[in-house]
């Protein structure tokens, strides 16, 4: 009926049926959100977040609502901005210290929401707790599988020994 | 060619002796391992054979004789027949070895230690100045420094290019295949570069498609049931969509090179992603510190680090430092043509080639696209591991050691100088670059050779760096530092592809005489790539009108050899006869500064 700046807040509902009131703009950082309400108009209903749980709505809606005035970079410059800058700054840095499932579920609902520069925060502490391991000690600190035989890593460590010195 | 001459000769002999020899001996294993060299070097040494009986009464002393490489000599000579007499060593039956067979003997000393120690009394006088040269190398290889000597300065007395013949004649091959741009330093590389490439890349195909499994789980017993026990947490890698994986992965790429490539040793999976998305190798490739800094063709700033400044887009506007180099010669790119035209007439030796090279587009110039090279190597990133570049985040070393001969102290003792100087080059994506010729060690240099402002002032006492604040030595050596420019030569260029061109001069403006001019080829050492600078030509030019150009001693020569041609006369404080190449190291303090950490 009226521009969508009149509803000043949407309902979203964890997919353990808690309902959270937000302010608009705050939600509208998610782009699935945003084109949910641009399609739809006037939603007054909860929209249920299927994929994401309580607690983890709580933060990424934290994590809005900090980041609420700044500037939506343009789809295409985007990418290259993004790409530029490989710090986290000191406020994402501490919200993303939490432990590695929730760090991995907040990745996951950034991605289900479509938070580009939230998933974006949240790849990079992943890469900088990688940086400088060994691949015993990411195998240990993700829980993954060596799966290679003996030979097989052999070979590839032979092929790959030029990186250790760029 | 003289080699592929030598081969098919040899493949003559070689298929005569073993039809002489069918039914006698099974197996023949000492020729066939000379077979590919386009050389025989037959070992019938005394060592126990496998089977047959030993008649050791007609093998004589396993001196020269028994290591003989039927090569002709550089200069024309009789070959004659290669003599049945000569043992397999796998031949039952007793053969009669010639002792000597001087004429067409070398020692292959480096395989054999008996070989080594035998004594050679029943070696002919040398009478060739290659004859000379090798046996001179005999006695080096024995340790035998005094005689050796005697021996090469006659060689050399004799024929001043004799090193060049002696390398010719067993080196020929390897030699010329070492000028090629890419190269592979060790026989041990190349055998696993192209085969392990292929049977690597086979091997990583099949990774495609695995699941990251988490630990403790086996992957025979992975169903889907099993991974209910509480007792096994999934990986959250293996939860994780491909696309957010790899934007992990391009993000870890982005911060540190060495543990994106690590990765790969983690799991299959893993490996798959860092062998194959080439979308990461290309942004890779494309960075200031890689692909993206080289300069192609031109130099990207002035010989004092001063920027070309450009107001319409086209024409030059001479900062200082081009200004001052115009005294040496006026147009810097002429001479360069000059320069290539002259050792084109040596390379091509088609003079009609080198006048339709002249007047079209100077193929220095000719613009590189990655995404051509690219082609090249059929992904980016084997690109970004085999194309030749210059690396940004540490400096080079070249170390060179000599004696010299110090005066008679007594009639007892001679005093013998060992000196060792060290040669740093350290190069900028600007362009610019810094180099110092010094006696000081690596651990007093780099550390502050690597602070150093990037881009200098034309003044040395208007450096940010008060020559007054630094401890005495570095005072000194800052004062013999030295800047300079740099380019690559494009891939596609006739006559240097890849090649490193170098000019350099005194910073400091009361030593600026001269302008020092280095070609250089970049090669990989032992897996480490792009890591090493061989010299291929190293000169300098006077300032001013007529200027006398000086072209440092033999140094033409292969970079790989560096430092091994004679002959040459002192300069810049170094005798260039002895130079050798650079080698990379990377510096953390450097990395920083770049911002590649």
């Amino acid at each position: 009926m009226a521009t969508p700046s009149t509803q000043a807040t949407v309902k979203l509902q964890s997919n353990d049926n808690v309902v959270i009131e937000v302010e608009r703009a705050i939600a509208e950082r998610s782009v699935l959100i945003k084109n949910m309400l641009e399609d739809c108009g006037e939603v007054t209903d909860a929209i249920p977040i299927s994929n994401v749980n309580e607690s983890i709505l709580r933060k990424v809606i934290e994590w809005c609502e900090h980041h609420k005035n700044d500037p939506v970079a343009a789809e295409n410059e985007n990418d290259d901005s993004r790409k530029k800058t490989t710090d986290i700054d000191e406020w994402d840095q501490k919200f993303m210290n939490v432990d590695q499932e929730m760090l991995f579920e907040i990745i996951l609902a950034a991605n289900f929401l479509d938070i580009k520069p939230l998933l974006d925060t949240g790849c990079k502490t992943v890469a900088n707790m990688i940086k400088g391991k060994s691949p015993e000690e990411i195998r240990k600190l993700f829980n993954i599988q060596n799966d290679f035989t003996p030979e097989e890593e052999e070979q590839i460590r032979r092929e790959n020994e030029w990186a250790e010195d760029r | 060619m003289e080699d592929t001459e030598e081969l098919s000769r040899f493949r003559q002999q070689w298929q005569e002796e073993v039809q002489r020899r069918r039914g006698v001996s099974s197996t023949d294993d000492s020729t066939s391992v000379a077979k590919g060299k386009g050389k025989t070097v037959r070992r019938p040494s005394n060592a126990p054979r496998p089977h047959g009986p030993i008649t050791a009464t007609t093998v004589p002393v396993p001196g020269p004789s028994s290591s003989s490489s039927h090569v002709a000599p550089t200069s024309p000579k009789p070959v004659p027949a290669m003599p049945a007499t000569v043992a397999a060593p796998t031949s039952p039956k007793p053969v009669a070895v010639k002792p000597i067979v001087p004429e067409e003997q070398h020692q292959e000393h480096v395989h054999d230690p008996h070989v080594r120690l035998a004594p050679h009394i029943t070696r002919a006088a040398p009478t060739t100045a290659l004859q000379h040269f090798e046996q001179a190398v005999e006695k080096e290889g024995q340790g035998d420094l005094g005689e050796s000597l005697k021996l090469y300065r006659k060689a050399f007395r004799m024929d001043d290019a004799v090193d060049k013949a002696y390398r010719e004649k067993y080196f020929g091959k390897s030699w010329k295949a070492g000028a090629a741009p890419v190269m592979k330093p060790t026989e041990k590389g190349k055998k696993k570069g192209k085969k392990g490439e292929d049977s690597l890349g086979e091997l990583v195909k099949g990774f495609a498609g695995l699941k990251i499994q988490a630990s403790g789980v086996l992957p025979a017993e992975t169903e889907t049931e099993e991974e209910v026990l509480p007792a096994v947490k999934p990986s959250p890698f293996s939860t994780l969509p491909q696309e957010i994986l790899l934007e992990i992965l391009r993000h870890v790429a982005r911060l540190d090179l060495t543990t994106f490539v690590r990765l790969s040793l983690v799991c299959k999976p893993l490996a798959y992603l860092v062998h194959t998305e080439d979308r990461i190798w290309r942004s890779l490739c494309k960075k200031r510190w890689y692909f993206g800094g080289m300069q192609y063709g031109t130099y990207g700033c002035d010989v004092l680090g001063g920027r070309y400044v450009s107001e319409d887009g086209l024409e030059e506007v001479f900062g200082e430092g081009r200004v001052w180099e115009g005294e040496f010669g006026d147009s810097e790119m002429a001479l360069d043509e000059v320069e290539e035209v002259e050792e084109g007439q040596v390379l091509l030796q088609d003079e009609k080639a080198i006048e339709e090279l002249v007047p079209k587009v100077n193929p220095r110039l000719v613009p590189v696209l990655d995404e051509e090279e690219m082609l090249k190597y059929g992904s980016w990133r084997r690109m970004f591991m085999e194309r030749p570049r210059i690396r940004f985040n540490g400096i080079y070393i070249s170390t060179v050691n000599y004696t010299r001969q110090g005066i008679a102290a007594g009639s007892f003792s001679t005093a013998v100088h060992i000196v060792t100087y060290y040669r740093y080059i350290r190069f900028l994506p600007s362009g610019q670059v810094l180099s110092l010729l010094t006696t000081h060690h690596p651990t007093e240099i780099v550390p502050h050779f690597s602070l150093i402002q990037p881009t200098l002032p034309a003044d040395v006492s208007k450096t940010k760096i008060d020559p007054a604040a630094l401890p005495s030595h570095q005072a000194e050596w800052r004062s013999r530092l030295m800047t300079g420019h740099w380019f690559l030569y494009p891939p596609s260029h006739p006559l240097f592809p890849n090649q490193l061109k170098l000019e350099l001069c005194y910073l400091d403006p009361r030593r600026r005489r001269y302008m020092y001019r280095m070609r250089m080829r970049v090669g990989n050492v032992e897996g480490r790539k792009s890591a090493k600078l061989g010299w291929m030509r190293y000169w300098s030019v006077g300032a001013g009108e007529g200027a006398e150009e000086v072209e440092f001693g033999g140094l033409r020569i292969e970079g790989d050899k560096g430092g091994y041609a004679g002959g040459g006369y002192g300069t810049v404080g170094a005798r260039e006869g002895r130079e050798k190449p650079f080698f990379f190291s990377r510096v953390g303090g450097v990395e920083r500064e770049i911002g590649i950490v």
